[in-house]
C-alpha cells in the first residue's frame, strides 16, 4: 500500500530506545503500516522482495495486546526464522468472545546478510506508552521498540 | 509527536548528599516511598525523564517491601526504570518480567590477563583486529554454535557448567560467577519453541546495541589490598564483556509479558503501567515465568563464557600459552533472585527485581565461593567506551539499605537518535583514536548511537555509589580496544 497523507509513520524518540508513531485511514490499515514502521526500524524495506507469502494469526484480549502480538510476531519472523516481509495484507480483523483476532498474508523472503543491512536489532515490542486511538481522519497508534 | 520526556513536577526530598525520597503521599497507590540514589551532580539529568514516576509506580506493587529503589545511573525504562531494585515479599508480592527487563541476565564479566598494556601495546591493533575476527557481533551475524534442541535444553538447564562440559570454561571459573553460573530452578520446558528457535544459533554472540567485548587497561589503584586479593595491578590489560541473553531472553519476556497480562484481572493486581505487568510470586504463572527466567540467565552465562573462550584463543595465539586470561567476576544487572535479607526486625527470603542494577553483596555472605568470603564479591560497572569502567566491592551499607544492589553503568544521557545526529562512524572511530582507543563495529549505528556524549559521566555516578556507601571503589580501568555490533 503507498503511503498517502491518510497513512503513514513517523520515528519517534525515547531515551533509551526508540519508537514510531503510525496514523491510517482504517484499523487494518493501521495494523499494515505498523508493521511497515517496524520493518523501517531493521531494515531498509527497498531491499525486502516479495518472494514467498506467509500466513499470520494472532489474538488479543485487546485491540492493543493485538497490535503487541502481531508486531511480536514480526519480530519473531526476523530472528527466529530470518524472514523478512515488505507486503502486509490485513485478511480480517474480528472480535469473538471478548477476544481480538487478526488474519494476515506478509510477503517478502529469507534474511541473506550481505542483501539486508540490519539497521537497528529490535529486542522486543513494548507496552510502553503503546496506545492506538481513534480520530476524526482515521486512526493512530503509537509503539515504542525495546533495542 | 507524543511527548515522552516530561520534567518532574512531584515530590522530591533530599535525605542527605546522595539520597532522596519520593513520599508514599505522591501516589495514593503507592505502598511504600521510593527511594532515590543520586547526587547533586546527577539528579538534575534525572529530573528530565519518566524514570521517578516509573520509581513511584514501582511503588505501587503488590508485596514490595521497604523501598522503592533506584540507583545513580537511573534513566527511563519500561515499566521499572533502569537502575531500579525492587524487593518483594514471597507471599504477598509478585513478580514482574519487566522488572527484569528484555535482556535477561544482561551482565558483565571482567577477564584480568597477567600481561602489562607496555607489552601489549605494539600489538594491541592486531589483538582488536583479531577479538573482532573471533567473536560474532551484530545482527545476522553466524554465530559460531549451532544447537539442537536437545543440546540447548542443556545449556538452560545448566548453564556456564555446560561450557565447563564442553571445554569453554574451567571448573574454577563457576567460582567466579553469579549464581556459580547455573542458576536453580530453570525450567528448560518454560521456553517456549519460539525464544528457542530465536537462541538456537545465537549462543557465543556479542548482539548489538549497548553491548560490547573491551580491551582495557586498570588506570587507577583505589584499594591496594583488595586489589591484590582480586589479583588487579596497576597497567593490567583486561578484557571486559558486556552481554545477556539474545533473542531467547527477549523472546521469554515477550511471552510472558503476553501471557500474564489477561490474567491480572484473576489476581485482583492492577498496575499504573501496563509494562509492570506481573503475576503472584507463588503463582502458576509466576512461577513459570521464573523457571523460563533462570533458564535464559543460564543461556546468558554460557554466551558470556564461550565469547571469553575465544577471548583467551587469541590472548593464547598473540601472547603464547603464559597469557592465560582469569575470570575475576561474572555479574548480572537484569534479573530477580531469590535472597534472604533483613526485613525490618526479621531474616526472610524476599524476590529482589534488579533491572540494570547490579548485586553487590559484602563478604560473609553465602552467595559468594569461598575466595571472596574475606574481600565481597567483585561489582563490574561497565561506564561508556571512551572513558572508564569501574570494579568495585560490595559492603554491609548496601545489603541494609538496598538489598544489596548498585548501578550496572553510566545510564543514558541521550536518545540514540539524538546521539547519530550530525555524527559519522568514521569521525567517532577517529575521536576514540584520539583519545587512545581502537575501536570496531559491523554497524555504523553501534558507533554513533554509542558515543561517550550519550552516556552520564561514570565517574559521577561511580562517586555516588562511593560516597553513599553501597560500593567501595577497587580499581578504574579505561578502554583501549572496543569491539562493537
Amino acid at each position: 500500500m503507498p503511503e498517502t497523507l491518510a497513512s503513514g509513520f513517523e520515528v519517534l524518540d525515547h531515551p533509551a530506545d526508540m519508537g514510531f508513531r503510525a496514523w491510517a485511514p482504517t484499523l487494518t490499515d493501521l495494523f499494515a503500516v505498523c508493521a511497515r514502521a517496524l520493518t523501517s526500524v531493521l531494515v531498509d524495506p527497498e531491499s525486502i522482495r516479495a518472494h514467498q507469502a506467509e500466513s499470520v494469526e494472532v489474538f488479543g484480549d485487546d485491540v492493543e495486546t493485538l497490535l503487541y502480538n502481531w508486531l511480536a510476531e514480526i519480530i519473531y519472523l526476523f530472528d527466529g526464522e530470518k524472514k523478512l516481509f515488505c507486503e502486509f495484507s490485513i485478511l480480517s480483523h474480528r472480535i469473538s468472545d471478548g477476544t481480538e483476532f487478526l488474519q494476515a498474508e506478509l510477503k517478502g523472503e529469507n534474511y541473506h546478510r550481505e542483501k539486508h543491512e540490519i539497521k537497528t536489532y529490535v529486542k522486543a515490542i513494548t507496552f510502553h506508552q503503546l496506545k492506538i486511538e481513534h480520530t476524526q481522519e482515521g486512526y493512530t497508534a503509537q509503539v515504542f521498540l525495546d533495542i | 509527536m507524543m511527548r515522552t520526556n516530561t520534567k518532574w513536577d512531584g515530590i522530591l526530598r533530599q535525605v542527605d548528599d546522595y539520597r532522596y525520597v519520593i513520599p508514599r503521599a505522591y501516589k495514593s497507590q503507592m505502598r511504600v516511598d521510593a527511594l532515590i540514589y543520586s547526587s547533586p551532580e546527577l539528579i538534575g539529568q534525572v529530573c528530565h525523564d519518566l524514570s521517578l514516576e516509573q520509581a513511584a509506580n514501582v511503588a505501587t506493587l503488590p508485596g514490595v517491601l521497604d523501598h522503592a529503589l533506584a540507583m545513580p545511573d537511573m534513566h527511563q525504562g519500561y515499566g521499572f526504570p533502569i537502575g531500579g531494585v525492587a524487593a518483594m515479599d514471597l507471599e504477598t508480592g509478585v513478580v514482574s518480567p519487566g522488572g527484569v527487563g528484555f535482556d535477561i541476565n544482561c551482565g558483565v564479566r571482567l577477564l584480568v590477563s597477567p600481561l602489562s598494556i607496555k607489552e601489549v601495546r605494539p600489538r594491541l591493533e592486531e589483538l582488536v583486529q583479531q577479538l573482532f575476527k573471533s567473536v560474532p557481533a551484530g545482527t545476522g551475524s553466524d554465530g559460531r554454535i549451532n544447537l539442537n534442541t536437545k543440546q540447548l535444553d542443556r545449556v538452560l538447564e545448566c548453564g556456564a557448567q555446560w561450557a565447563v562440559e564442553e571445554g569453554f570454561a574451567k571448573p574454577g571459573d563457576l567460582d567466579h560467577t553469579e549464581e556459580f553460573g547455573k542458576m536453580k530452578g530453570a525450567d528448560a520446558s518454560a521456553v517456549s519453541d519460539r525464544a528457542k528457535k530465536r537462541g538456537h544459533s545465537q549462543l557465543g554472540t556479542l548482539g548489538s546495541g549497548n553491548h560490547f567485548l573491551e580491551v582495557q587497561q586498570v588506570q587507577q589503584i583505589f584499594e591496594k589490598e583488595i586489589a591484590d586479593e582480586f589479583g588487579i595491578f596497576d597497567g593490567q590489560v583486561c578484557i571486559m564483556i558486556h552481554c545477556g541473553s539474545r533473542g531467547l531472553g527477549h523472546q521469554v519476556c515477550t511471552d510472558y509479558v503476553a501471557s500474564i497480562k489477561p490474567l491480572m484481572s484473576n489476581f485482583g493486581v492492577s498496575v499504573p503501567d501496563r509494562e509492570l505487568v506481573c503475576a503472584p510470586i507463588r503463582s502458576p504463572e509466576g512461577q513459570r515465568y521464573l523457571g523460563a527466567m533462570a533458564a535464559s540467565a543460564n543461556f546468558a552465562w554460557a554466551n558470556r563464557q564461550c565469547i571469553s573462550h575465544w577471548a583467551q584463543q587469541v590472548f593464547h595465539q598473540l601472547f603464547g600459552k603464559q597469557a592465560t586470561l582469569a575470570l575475576l567476576y561474572d555479574v548480572a544487572h537484569n534479573m530477580a533472585k531469590f535472597e534472604q535479607h533483613r526485613v525490618g526486625s526479621e531474616e526472610k527470603m524476599v524476590l529482589v527485581h534488579r533491572k540494570g542494577a547490579t548485586r553487590a553483596f559484602p563478604a560473609g555472605r553465602e552467595e559468594l565461593a569461598r575466595i571472596f568470603q574475606k574481600t565481597g564479591q567483585p561489582v563490574i560497572i561497565p561506564g561508556d567506551m571512551g572513558r572508564a569502567s569501574y570494579i568495585l566491592v560490595g559492603t554491609e551499607r548496601a545489603l541494609a539499605e538496598t538489598f544489596g544492589s548498585v548501578c550496572h553503568g553510566a545510564g543514558r544521557l541521550m536518545s540514540r537518535t539524538q546521539a547519530r545526529k550530525g555524527r559519522q562512524a568514521q569521525d567517532v572511530i577517529a575521536e576514540l583514536r584520539s583519545r587512545g582507543v581502537i575501536a570496531k563495529a559491523t554497524t555504523r549505528e553501534g558507533l554513533t548511537e554509542e558515543v561517550p556524549e550519550a552516556y552520564k559521566s561514570i565517574d559521577e555516578v561511580i562517586e555516588a555509589v562511593h560516597a553513599s556507601g553501597l560500593a567501595r571503589r577497587v580499581a578504574r580501568l579505561k578502554p583501549v580496544g572496543v569491539i562493537k555490533g
